[in-house]
């Protein structure tokens, strides 16, 4: 029946039927409303609102108008605004809903959807004739029906809309929980290694046992330090430098970990200084945020260790440089074997000076320009003069040499106690430094600590003399001098110079005004015994210039340097006059004064290089 | 039709000649309602016949064989499972006095005995087809109601929420003396005649 009338008996009663048909529409809208009060969705429920109409009457529902200002067609299901033609209706409209005009004779009422929440909106019916009383309370019925259930489905939403963001938080929370317990276990560890004093190896075994990675630990320079876990490549790769520098710097400039191919890498770096790499060896890109968790707090453990280890070497090194210093300058016997105990190091045994000049540095400067410390930087970053003491230094440990080093503007100062063939360590030096040249002077050995002043003195008067006599690179032993050790150890050098005067002056005078090398060639023809041929050779002269020479020097000189006398005492005044030059270029190292010879500016050049103020004074 | 069965839905308590409505909004519901009610009519001996339409026949088989020996069952005739397309739409289209007759067959089934009653159940999602016949869905509700005297069954029409418009569950309603909804039967003591029915769809 549409009920929108209600059939009447003759009395104008309602038929039995009729009333039966009111309330069986009236407990199938009561069922419908559980229906649409259980349904969650909105849209659902005011489907069945709209489409229930044709089974209640002649009337259909034209749309929902909210008070949102949103709407929603009953007949397509369009949603939007509230059309143009309704919005005055609308606005008119109090809570209990009232007449909608839509421009024809159609009837048209708005029915409130009202909730304990209040007004949420009007269901607008339409007709194309006012409905019955019984059938508008059927449709107020819907209106209300719908209003509660679109108001629980909205509360609903809003429960369920809460209860999935508590659910995010709650999954946001124990991820979060999950992330600090998985940082203070990996915190705990790597605190616990680095209490222990486990070093670089208990650091990696730590990090692997974290991550189940294995973990590498290199120096800056890629050299393998520490690994843990399988797959230890054998033997160890390194990376070309440049791709090394490349690495490092990418690293100091992401300031946190980054892949580099199959690894992952993260710096231990206490800034500026770059101590050494950390990395997972990851192919297969499985490390999650954890592990990288643990590995770049790994670098920072790792960075603490570094530099507590560079800090111990260097506070070594200083005391080591500060021992020698002292031994060279002089210190007392006690105060020397106490010290050297305490770094580990025996002044028991007889020890002597080695000095050994870097011939490279001479020639390129180095060895003069300590005050200003403008040092030549060689490969990798690393100052030549460093690149030399490194090179003595491996030398020595090559032949199982124990010894305290230190340096001096381009000379390396060894005290030790080592006897070996010196010639053997000089090859080795160069051997190891790759090449180059390189003198050395070998001073007494002298079983006090008091009395290594003088073997220094010693190292650096055969260093020098051996560069006045124009020899080739060759290690001199103070205690091979000769006479010239006995000049050297005379308490008064003028007689000595008075001596090389008288017997050369006239040559001496010549090439002072000539700028001749006279000298120079008597000294070297005397040292080869009169033989034409080495002589020319070791002065790079043809042999008809030594004759000439030599012509000169009998003629200026008036000797016969056949006779036996006369070679005898110009061998010695030739040697005195070196000595003496050597003597006076120490001297001038400290004054200057101008130069002598090319070879005595060499031998000034050693003396300053040893920084010796007086090579008289010194032997004294 | 006198005497009482006790059917297995959890809180439902049915008389043999009920036709019942049911409405769920999940296939996990329909299954809920469904399967309990087989298994109660199974395990008390009777009849059962379930036409199911939103899933296959199997799916019912499978879920009745985790309880009861479902092969003897169906070889015995006391079960039966089909699908909607070889009986509401037996022959291509919707004939409201075929499926009656289909119903009013089940429930004079030879095995069973007087103290039982036949459950019959319908999934009614083909309703929803494009089919010819399916809109006189009311009408062979409401004529349903007139076999329900005449043998002991219960019958129990399934209708997906999700799937049916407001008219559709008014005359729905209007048809059965009976609604289930969450679990509960509420009873409509002024659900209409089937004559009164369709007086009330001609005027």
């Amino acid at each position: 029946m549409a009920l929108g009338s209600m059939s009447t008996d003759l009395t104008g009663q309602p038929t039995p039927v009729a009333v039966r048909e009111q309330l069986t529409n009236l407990r199938a809208l009561l069922v419908l409303s559980i229906l649409m009060t259980e349904s969650s969705d909105e849209d659902q429920i005011l489907r069945l609102a709209a489409s229930c109409a044709p089974s209640l009457g002649r009337w259909r529902v034209e749309g929902f108008a909210f008070t949102d200002g949103s709407w929603r067609s009953g007949e397509h299901w369009a949603t939007g605004q509230i059309p143009a033609w309704l919005v005055d209706d609308c606005a008119a409209l109090g809570p209990a809903g009232g007449a909608i005009t839509f421009g024809n004779p159609d009837w048209g009422w708005a029915y409130p959807l009202r909730s304990a929440g209040g007004l949420s909106g009007y269901l607008i019916a339409r007709a194309d004739e006012a409905p019955s009383a019984e059938g508008q309370f059927l449709i107020q019925v819907v209106a209300q029906q719908t209003g509660v259930a679109v108001s629980n489905a909205r509360l609903h939403q809003i429960q369920r809309a809460s209860a999935e963001a508590l659910t995010a938080s709650n999954a946001a929370l124990e991820e979060t929980v999950a992330t600090l317990r998985r940082g203070m276990q990996i915190h705990q560890r790597l605190t616990g290694v680095a209490a222990a004093g486990e070093g670089s190896t208990g650091i990696a075994d730590a990090l692997h046992e974290l991550t189940g990675l294995p973990v590498a630990i290199e120096d800056r320079y890629g050299n393998l330090r520490a690994w843990a876990g399988p797959g230890r490549p054998q033997p160890y790769p390194k990376s070309r430098e440049d791709r090394r520098e490349e690495l490092l710097r990418r690293l100091q400039l992401e300031e946190r970990s980054v892949r580099a191919g199959s690894r992952v890498v993260a710096l231990a770096s206490p800034r500026p200084d770059v101590l050494g790499v950390i990395a997972l060896v990851d192919p297969d890109d499985r490390a999650d945020g954890s592990d990288i968790m643990a590995l770049e707090q790994g670098a920072t453990v790792l960075a603490v260790e570094l530099a507590r280890l560079r800090g111990l070497a260097d506070a070594e090194l200083r005391l080591r440089r500060d021992l020698l210093h002292d031994l060279l300058s002089g210190t007392d016997d006690e105060g020397a074997y106490a010290r050297a105990e305490a770094l580990g190091y025996d002044l028991g045994q007889p020890h002597r000076v080695v000095l050994i000049a870097d011939r490279n540095a001479a020639t390129t400067g180095d060895a003069a320009s300590t005050q200003q410390d403008e040092r030549p930087v060689g490969r990798a970053g690393v100052p030549h003069h460093d690149r030399f003491l490194h090179a003595v230094r491996r030398a020595l440990r090559g032949l199982r040499c124990t010894a305290l080093l230190g340096s001096d503007s381009g000379a390396v100062v060894v005290v030790t106690s080592c006897e070996v063939d010196w010639e053997e360590l000089r090859q080795a030096v160069l051997r190891e430094q790759g090449g180059g040249r390189a003198r050395m002077g070998v001073g007494e050995l002298y079983s006090r600590p008091s009395d290594l002043p003088r073997s220094w003195r010693e190292a650096q008067l055969a260093l020098g003399l051996h560069a006045g006599v124009g020899k080739a690179d060759q290690a001199t032993v103070y205690a091979d001098l000769g006479v010239f050790r006995m000049f050297a150890s005379l308490p008064d050098l003028d007689d000595v110079e008075d001596f090389a005067a008288r017997w050369l002056r006239p040559l001496v005078s010549y090439d002072a005004t000539k700028g001749t090398e006279l000298v120079q060639t008597l000294t070297t023809y005397l040292d080869h015994g009169g033989r034409y041929e080495t002589t020319a050779q070791a002065l790079s002269i043809h042999r008809s210039t030594l004759k000439y020479r030599l012509q000169r020097i009998r003629e200026l000189s008036g000797y016969d340097l056949n006779d036996p006398e006369t070679h005898f005492n110009l061998q010695l005044a030739t040697r005195a006059w070196t000595t003496v030059g050597v003597m006076h270029a120490g001297s001038r190292a400290a004054s200057p004064a101008p130069s002598g010879s090319p070879r005595q500016d060499e031998a000034a050049a050693a003396g300053r290089g040893l920084g010796f103020r007086s090579v008289s004074q010194m032997l004294r | 039709m006198t005497g009482t069965a006790t059917v297995d839905l959890p809180g439902v308590r049915l008389q043999a000649g009920d036709h019942i409505c049911g409405f769920y909004r999940a296939p996990e519901e329909r299954d809920d309602i469904l399967i309990p009610y087989l298994l109660g009519g199974l395990s008390s001996g009777s009849k059962c016949t379930c036409v199911v339409d939103s899933c296959a026949p199997s799916h019912v088989l499978e879920r009745l064989a985790e309880t009861v020996d479902v092969a003897l069952l169906c070889e015995q005739g006391q079960l039966e499972v089909l699908d909607s397309d070889s009986t509401y739409f037996d022959g291509g289209g919707f004939l409201p006095e075929r499926m009656l007759r289909f119903w009013a067959s089940k429930a004079r089934w030879s095995g069973s005995k007087d103290s039982n009653v036949v459950r019959n159940i319908g999934d009614m999602t083909w309703a929803h087809r494009d089919k010819p016949g399916v809109e006189d869905l009311a009408m062979y509700e409401s004529e349903l109601n007139r076999i329900m005297d005449g043998y002991p069954q219960i019958v129990l029409c399934l209708y997906d929420m999700n799937r049916c418009d407001g008219g559709m569950v008014l005359d729905v309603l209007k048809t059965h003396p009976k609604a289930m909804l969450g679990g509960m039967v509420i009873n409509n003591p002024y659900y209409l005649e089937p004559d009164d029915f369709l007086a009330s769809r001609t005027r």
